[in-house]
């Protein structure tokens, strides 16, 4: 049973994290400066009020790069949906995270 | 290749998230572990690309790691959450139904051991007994015999038995001088007894006597052979066949015989009985009006209750919207339903105890099986009217999170009581902390729609 989302400053900042491309936990935590014991716990909260899903990278990618595969995150319906409503409610929050251009 | 610091700093750093995922429940912790370790080693992978391993980026992983121990809990909780059903279900109707079927159903299969229990103790006392009259007839009618300690007991057969010195030979055995229990040839059925033979079996051909060996007489006269079995033996004046051999050692048989001599009905019948052997019937113990001293106990419950206990369920208030008639009438059920199965639970204790804590048959016992069942039957009905007392009428959900309202000291300025909630937002119940004229049995309050978006979560 999905419950109703809280659009929390940390749920905004995360689903904009996800949704400009940084979409495993480390990246999350770097562009958002948040702590990990802030960052994993909203996900995982999130991931149950079906605002985001994760899948694990492939092993043949990551065997070829020569690392361990990491668990990705994506936004669901919901969790765009809800993306859009925090953009609302939170204007500042687009320019809190850099997309990959402009921090490239 | 990494170098022992790298390794002893990895290794740390990994005992931590091994320490944090023991908080994980077991289900997902290979999960949590796997994201974890991935993790660090990016974290750590940073750490050694900006420097050679300095303190402040060792501290920078090992924040990372702590950060484990909040996600862990995090998990724990959402666990917990999503649990929540099952404890809904704990809380529901049917729930308490289930348990206390199952209370019925494990104090009904304790009263099966317990009457057997019983039945075995009392069992000792019966055999074997000797006969007050074996000088008259044999004793076609065991019923009219006295059993002094165990007269008003319920058996469901006898048989008899006699002890004598016999001259036994047979064609590779010399004449000797045995003690041979002379038994009718029902003698093993009507004994119920547990003894399998160490070879051959109890019976024989029909209508010819049978013997079944002691194990010393066995090993001492025919060197423990086993095809003796089927061997003519003659005992005394009777030819009879070697059908099996007693067990080393066993105890189910009365008394000690070197043999035990199993005739026909008209022959057991034509010998001196010395001993008889009755067995107790499994269902003695109740068909014996023991049932009558529970169910009588349980009547005098049902008339006791109403003064020791308040009755009342509590009111609906007034000029407030009330239950609809069938779900009043699923309330009412549900307590009957409470009761109908308290009742056998009563019963089927009474009989317990008052087997399992005096000697069956007693007097003592007997008063404890009627006391126990009174004693019962008021504590159930107490129970299942306190338990209906803090349901809700219309879901039949225990009625949760109790608030304290008002002071005690204003009393009978203002309401003062414990107030509590439907968990699905169906009633408010108002119990008063002191009965008044004007409050006196607990209330029910039924929430309308408007404040069903309180529980929406719930309700969902």
């Amino acid at each position: 049973m999905a419950r109703d989302p809280r659009l929390t400053h940390i749920t905004a900042l995360i689903l904009q994290a996800i949704d400009l491309g940084y979409i495993y936990g480390f990246s999350i935590m770097e562009m958002t400066g948040l702590p990990s014991g802030t960052v994993y716990p909203a996900m995982r909260r999130m991931e149950q009020d079906q605002l985001i899903r994760s899948r694990w990278e492939r092993q043949a990618i990551a065997d070829r790069e020569q690392r361990p595969p990491r668990k990705y995150y994506q936004l669901t319906g919901i969790g765009k949906t809800a993306l859009e409503t925090s953009r609302k409610r939170y204007p500042l929050i687009e320019r809190l995270i850099p997309t990959s251009e402009e921090r490239s | 290749m990494d170098s022992p610091q790298q390794i002893t700093v990895r290794n740390m750093h990994l005992g931590l998230l091994w320490i944090a995922s023991l908080a994980v429940p077991a289900s997902q912790r290979a999960e949590w572990s796997r994201e974890w370790r991935t993790e660090l080693w990016y974290v750590l992978r940073e750490c050694w690309l900006e420097t050679s391993a300095n303190p402040r980026s060792i501290r920078a992983a090992t924040e990372f790691c702590l950060g484990a121990y909040q996600d862990a809990i995090c998990v724990r909780k959402l666990s917990w959450q999503v649990r929540e059903p099952r404890a809904q279900f704990r809380s529901s109707a049917a729930a308490c139904l289930l348990l206390l079927i199952g209370i019925f159903v494990a104090a009904w299969a304790l009263a099966q051991t317990s009457t057997r229990v019983a039945i075995a103790m009392s069992k000792l006392q019966v055999y074997p007994r000797q006969l007050t009259h074996t000088d008259t007839a044999p004793c076609d009618c065991p019923s009219d015999l006295s059993f002094q300690p165990a007269a008003h007991l319920f058996f469901d057969g006898f048989s008899h038995y006699t002890v004598t010195q016999q001259t036994v030979w047979s064609a590779d055995m010399p004449r000797t001088r045995w003690i041979v229990a002379q038994a009718s040839s029902d003698f093993f059925q009507i004994l119920h007894t547990s003894v399998r033979p160490t070879v051959g079996n109890t019976r024989g051909p029909d209508r010819e006597p049978r013997v079944l060996l002691s194990h010393d007489t066995w090993a001492r006269n025919f060197d423990g052979k086993p095809n003796k079995i089927g061997a003519k033996l003659h005992v005394g004046t009777v030819d009879a066949i070697v059908v099996g051999v007693v067990p080393f050692n066993s105890t189910d048989l009365p008394g000690s015989a070197d043999a035990w001599l199993l005739g026909s009905d008209s022959e057991a019948e034509t010998s001196k009985s010395d001993f008889i052997v009755a067995h107790l019937s499994p269902l003695g113990y109740l068909d014996d009006g023991r049932w009558g001293l529970s169910v009588g106990g349980i009547l005098l419950g049902f008339l006791l209750f109403p003064f020791v206990s308040r009755v009342s369920i509590g009111e609906f208030g007034s000029g407030l919207p009330r239950p609809s008639l069938a779900k009043r009438a699923r309330f009412w059920a549900f307590l009957f339903g409470k009761i109908s199965v308290l009742v056998p639970i009563a019963y089927y204790m009474s009989v317990n105890l008052g087997c399992l804590l005096m000697p069956p048959f007693s007097t003592s016992s007997a008063c404890i099986q009627f006391a126990s069942s009174v004693a019962l039957c008021v504590w159930g009905l107490r129970w299942a009217f306190r338990d209906q007392q803090r349901r809700c009428p219309i879901c039949l959900r225990r009625m949760t999170y109790p608030v304290e309202v008002g002071e005690p000291s204003r009393t009978f300025l203002a309401w003062n009581g414990t107030e509590l909630m439907c968990e699905r937002g169906h009633t408010l119940l108002h119990v008063p902390e002191i009965h008044t004229s004007w409050f006196g049995k607990q209330r029910w309050t039924c929430l309308d729609g408007s404040w069903q978006f309180l529980f929406a979560r719930s309700n969902g």
